[in-house]
């Protein structure tokens, strides 16, 4: 187990340096950030003096160099915009993306595995099949809409809960979070929902298939002729064997809910990183697009080498790679 | 001795899209106490269907439609299903065929084993493992205490139907359905299994129907036979009886195709045609197109008669054991 | 008559008291742009200046208009040709107690053009510009020519205090350094979530009407609107166009608008034959007929101001004749809108040889100015309607401001006509006309954004003579001489002026500013 660890870590680490590549001269290719920073006013001198402070005059490859010592001491640049070091932006607001990812994530497993299971054990009722419709506009709704839509009802409307904002932070266990508040619950519930829409209907899907073809499985058929009750069969025997492929697909879309949530945040004003990622890539701030991205890469592996290792427990037949018989 | 189990007229249809199946179309038979019946036939010939409808566990789009299925005199065809889930596994055992299929593969053995006693009996945990490993140590597995702590796919083909036949003897039944539970093994775990399970059912009383197509498995094993055929017993009776003197064409024509070392050099005798349609039987006899002894009489459905402690459903018995000498 | 004194004393305090306790008001406004930083001196940005005038006064006070006004400074005049002497406010404290003095003043001026990694600092307002401390309240500034601009240049920087001075951009950002001398002190800073600021009661000035500001940025303009009609905000900035006519008829919310600095305009290649992107009818070459004066002055009269800024801009903007709008200094009161006329346009582009048209390519933002995109679309249109088929190709920013100053692969000007804006920062006409109007010329500094490359020897003498004049009454004439001959010469094309739009619940108003800011003391009761 410690050297398939390992073997993943090194791996982690050559993906995060091509990244580091791809996207730091991708940005170049975007466009100048030199003219995203200066005022207007700023006459031809006032320019090239940025372009110098900013070391955008050298050739791109000895901008990459310095990056590159730089990064290998923890420092991955200052923010063009910010002028305060990228990392420590990008950790700053980490948290509040944190969780908010989290909370999608409990959603879609509190929302859409037990309606899944509905649906899987009862295809034919209206429920079910109420349920499955409106999984499908999960999918297809696009989220900057439902999240308006949220926020017209819920707040305007109804006006039970705030339009936008994180709320107050609260502390347990040594964690700051805006979950252990309840004004804090009040501002993360929309946006957490909003961005799990596609994750319920997700985890609605794939529960209800793993049910359907795990109920008729011969596995199933034997625990009923030991008499065993169906609350049983349902929940350990069935259960147990569809989380695995329900794990293996919900954690790698947390990648993406951590990543990639920018339009939540942008939407509901979350002071995530995802909002600090797309207000990078649009005003040509390359060291935050840079070290966000790489971060982000490091995470993703991390998630899967998780994911992995629980699935090597979840299901007993499976090796990981280099381990011992 | 008193009948542990009375079949009469017993008639599972499938109501499929593409039309009724009439898998199971009549069949009676009776165990006794402790007595072993072989029901052999070739695949599609109901037996297995006969076997779950006894245990109750036949699923849409079947069902029972006839019949009186009579348990220690308790009728339960058809009875509720927390009847039913009170006998399986309890009063009623089964043993499937393919043990890796039917063991719950992200289960322990010990889990899989304890449940099955706690669904019926509250005892603690630890005097169900123990009977657990009692159990196995009865079917003849050495070390127990460690095949309990292991996965299914960690044992053998022998040893997890070991754990299954332990398992069906864990709650002392008082009838055990076996259906195929050597076929998908070698021939000399086949040998051991079934000198195993015939040693339990000896020292414990318990009577057992063996399903199978292999009339040679049965010849060792039971003390009765009944051959069925398109969803009919065809003919029943003392297993040295059939064997000796087979009535049925059929049954003549299973008889004859066994290879044995008296008949070396010789042909293999074959059964003419091909396996009927169960959606499109033939009129009348369902063994006619194939049967050397037809005759025009055979284009009816022959009743059951009885010679000689024998059951017969044939219009031509004395022809067809003619013919294949 | 102590005792009097005393219980006098004690009265007015209760009174003071009682006055203060009353007007414990809390104000929550959501803001379009979040600041980068509270640094004043970090990036001159809009927001970030906004944000820093809450904190720091300047010596020169921008009224709403961008009137000048004494600020830290009671007075400021040249004393001699190069010489501006500047007096300073006495008695006025910093928010932790210190006095303000010319050292701080002295200070801040060395400070603010070096703030390390500054994306884009004062630089430019402070060039060639020397500060000496005459005494405690009195500073000049020399310069090498005469600087009739003086008061606008300094009216941009923030005062700091010497404490400040040794601060970096963090710790103003944490605020330990964010000490001014203004009507609101700093209380909290959560970057992307919200701003917080008390009233400063020691302040010099007025005290403000609210004792505490909460800003918080929404950048997304449907949540900005929603999160004022949900009641989590008590004002927004940036109303986005399409939102104004609901919000009209909801008798909750009260909109304020205001004409911004902010010109909408078209620029021309003027220097090259071989224009990139204009294309004789067919795709074939064809000499650049933007150099000829009757060309533009015919794309100018194509284009209805009038229905650019009723169904583009759904209203919120006044139809442009010049750089800047009525009322700044500069401007040229002989100068009108040219007017509509198609047929007059197709006239004069017969004359000047092509009755026919041509092929053009207009490029532009799609996401920097008010409804930038779709205004491109409307102008190519109007263009092709006289002949002139007009292709629109819009581009985010990033990519757009980049490539139109030097993308070419010669390091010029990438496009041919393209769509851009100039908001007048100091207020009144030099801006323009030295950024856009004057003859490229990198070393003197002039015509820095001036990507038609247009070029008239007699409006830059206007221009320059302009820059050094300081009687202000021969200063205006100059600048608005040097106007009439750019419209005259067509050398841009100006389409409209901005107007901001703020919205409130009911019961606020916003004095709606040119320079776009958000000020919290905008903010009034109605």
């Amino acid at each position: 187990m410690t050297v398939f660890i390992i073997r993943r870590l090194l791996q982690a680490l050559l993906v995060v340096f091509m990244m580091s590549v791809i996207v730091f001269f991708g940005v170049n290719i975007v466009g100048d950030p030199v003219y995203m920073l200066v005022s207007p006013d700023a006459d031809q001198a006032d320019i090239e003096a940025a372009i110098s402070r900013l070391g955008l005059d050298r050739p791109i490859w000895e901008q990459y160099g310095l990056f590159l010592k730089g990064a290998a001491q923890g420092d991955l640049g200052n923010s063009f915009i910010f002028g305060e070091p990228a990392l420590k932006l990008i950790l700053h607001h980490m948290p509040a993306t944190m969780e908010l990812a989290f909370s999608a994530l409990f959603l879609a497993i509190v929302i859409g595995i037990p309606l899944g299971l509905y649906a899987g054990l009862y295809p034919d009722s209206r429920l079910s099949k109420g349920i499955m419709a409106a999984s499908i506009f999960g999918f297809s709704l696009p989220t900057f809409w439902v999240g308006l839509m949220l926020i017209m009802l819920f707040a305007v409307e109804l006006q039970w809960v705030p339009a936008t904002g994180r709320g107050d932070l609260g502390s347990f266990l040594g964690i700051q979070s805006s979950i252990f508040t309840l004004d804090g619950l009040s501002h993360i519930f929309l946006p957490a929902l909003n961005l799990a829409l596609l994750k319920i209907s997700l985890a609605i899907r794939l529960t209800r298939a793993g049910v359907r073809e795990a109920m008729g499985l011969d596995y199933v058929k034997y625990a009923r002729a030991k008499g065993l009750s169906t609350r049983r069969i349902i929940f350990v025997h069935v259960m147990k064997n569809i989380m695995i492929p329900v794990v293996t697909v919900m954690g790698l879309e947390f990648g993406s809910l951590i990543g990639f949530s920018v339009v939540t945040e942008t939407i509901f004003a979350w002071p995530g990183m995802g909002k600090l990622l797309i207000d990078a890539i649009l005003q040509l701030d390359r060291p935050v697009v840079v070290a966000y991205l790489m971060i982000i890469v490091l995470f993703f592996v991390l998630i899967n080498l998780i994911v992995d290792i629980l699935y090597s427990i979840l299901d007993p037949r499976v090796r990981l790679q280099d381990q011992g018989a | 001795m008193s009948a542990v189990l009375e079949v009469s007229g017993l008639k599972t249809h499938f109501f499929t899209h593409a039309g009724v199946v009439k898998a199971v179309d009549g069949v009676d038979f009776t165990v006794s106490k402790g007595e072993i019946m072989g029901l052999v036939g070739e695949s599609g010939s109901g037996k297995s269907i006969t076997g779950f409808s006894i245990i109750g566990l036949i699923d849409a789009p079947g069902r029972i439609v006839e019949g009186s299925i009579k348990f220690n005199g308790e009728e339960i065809a058809n009875a509720k299903e927390e009847r039913l889930q009170s006998l399986r596994g309890n009063r009623i055992s089964m043993i499937f065929q393919d043990p890796m299929m039917t063991l719950n593969p992200v289960l322990r053995v010990d889990t899989q084993m304890i449940e099955a006693i706690l669904a019926h009996e509250s005892v603690s945990k630890q005097t169900a493992w123990e009977r657990s490993r009692d159990a196995l140590g009865l079917v003849g597995i050495p070390s127990p205490e460690e095949r309990l702590r292991a996965y299914p796919h960690q044992l053998s083909g022998g040893m997890r139907q070991r754990v299954a036949i332990a398992t069906a003897f864990l709650n002392r039944p008082d009838l055990i359905i076996a259906d195929e539970p050597t076929t998908a093994l070698d021939v000399t775990i086949q040998a051991q299994i079934i000198h195993e399970a015939q040693k339990l059912t000896r020292q414990t009383g318990t009577a057992m129907i063996w399903i199978t197509h292999d009339l040679a498995v049965v010849a060792g094993l039971a003390e009765r036979i009944s051959v069925m055929y398109a969803g009919r017993i065809v003919e029943q009776g003392g297993i040295d009886d059939v064997i000796d003197r087979p009535l049925h064409p059929y049954t003549v024509g299973l008889l004859g195709s066994v290879p044995t070392a008296n008949r070396r050099g010789k042909r293999l005798f074959q059964i003419e045609g091909m396996t009927p349609n169960m959606l499109d039987l033939p009129k009348g006899c369902a063994f006619g197109p194939r049967c050397h002894a037809r005759t025009d009489a055979c284009g009816l459905q022959p009743p059951i008669e009885d010679i000689d402690g024998r059951s017969l459903r044939c219009f031509n018995p004395q022809r067809a054991a003619e013919a294949v000498k | 008559m102590r005792k009097l004194t005393t219980a006098t004393a004690v009265a007015f305090g209760i009174l003071a008291m009682g006055a203060g306790a009353a007007s414990a008001e809390k104000l929550t406004i959501g803001l379009a742009s979040e600041p980068t930083s509270l640094d004043p001196h970090f990036h001159n940005l809009g927001p970030n200046n906004a944000m820093s005038v809450h904190i720091f006064d300047r010596l020169i006070a921008q009224d709403e208009k961008q009137r000048l006004s004494p600020g830290l400074a009671v007075s400021w005049q040249p004393i001699d040709d190069l010489t501006w002497e500047f007096k300073l406010r006495e008695g006025v404290k910093f928010h932790d107690g210190s006095d303000f003095n010319a050292d701080d003043v002295v200070c801040t001026m060395a400070r603010a053009p070096v703030v390390p990694n500054s994306p884009s600092g004062y630089g430019t307002y402070l060039k060639g510009k020397e500060v000496i401390k005459i005494d405690d309240y009195t500073v000049h500034f020399k310069t090498a020519a005469p600087y009739p601009l003086m008061g606008n240049d300094i009216s941009t920087i923030p005062v700091i205090s010497e404490q400040g001075c040794n601060s970096t951009t963090e710790d103003f950002n944490a605020g330990t350094a964010a000490i001014g001398t203004g009507p609101f002190k700093f209380q909290s800073y959560k970057p992307g979530e919200s701003i917080v600021l008390t009233r400063n009661d020691d302040y010099w000035g007025e005290n403000a009407i609210w004792s505490e500001v909460e800003f918080r940025p929404i950048t997304s303009g449907p949540s900005r609107v929603a999160s004022l009609l949900a009641g989590d905000v008590d004002m927004i900035s940036g109303v986005p166009t399409t939102d104004i006519t609901t919000l009209k008829g909801n008798d909750a919310i009260q909109l304020s608008q205001g004409v911004s600095n902010r010109v909408i305009y078209l620029h021309m290649d003027q220097f090259r034959e071989n224009s990139p992107f204009v294309k004789a009818n067919g795709g074939g070459d064809i000499k650049n007929p933007l150099m000829d004066v009757r060309v533009r002055k015919a794309i100018s009269m194509a284009i209805s101001r009038d229905a650019i800024v009723d169904r583009v801009m759904e209203g919120v903007a006044i139809p442009a004749g010049q750089l800047l709008p009525e009322g700044f200094f500069g401007v040229s009161d002989k100068l009108d809108v040219v007017a509509y006329d198609p047929d007059g346009a197709k006239a004069l582009l017969a004359e000047a040889g092509y009755p026919d048209g041509f092929e053009l390519t207009i490029h532009g933002p799609n996401d920097r100015y008010i409804n930038d995109a779709k205004i491109a679309e409307a102008v190519a249109q109007m263009l092709t309607r006289i002949g002139i088929k007009t292709a629109v190709e819009t581009m985010p920013r990033s990519v757009y401001f980049g490539r139109a100053s030097k993308g070419s692969p010669d390091g010029l000007p990438e496009f041919s006509f393209i769509l851009v804006g100039w908001g007048a920062g100091s207020g009144e006409a030099s801006s323009p006309l030295k950024s856009l109007i004057h003859t490229y010329d990198k070393d003197a500094g002039f015509g820095s954004s001036n990507r038609g490359r247009h070029s008239d020897p007699d409006t830059d003498a206007l221009i320059e003579m302009a820059l050094s004049t300081v009687d202000d009454a021969k200063r205006q004439d100059l600048l608005a001489q040097a106007t009439e001959q750019a419209i005259e010469n067509v050398a841009i094309i100006p389409t409209h002026f901005q107007v901001n739009t703020w919205a409130a619940k009911k019961g606020l108003s916003y004095i709606a500013r040119t320079d776009e800011y958000t000020l919290a003391t905008g903010v009034v009761k109605e």
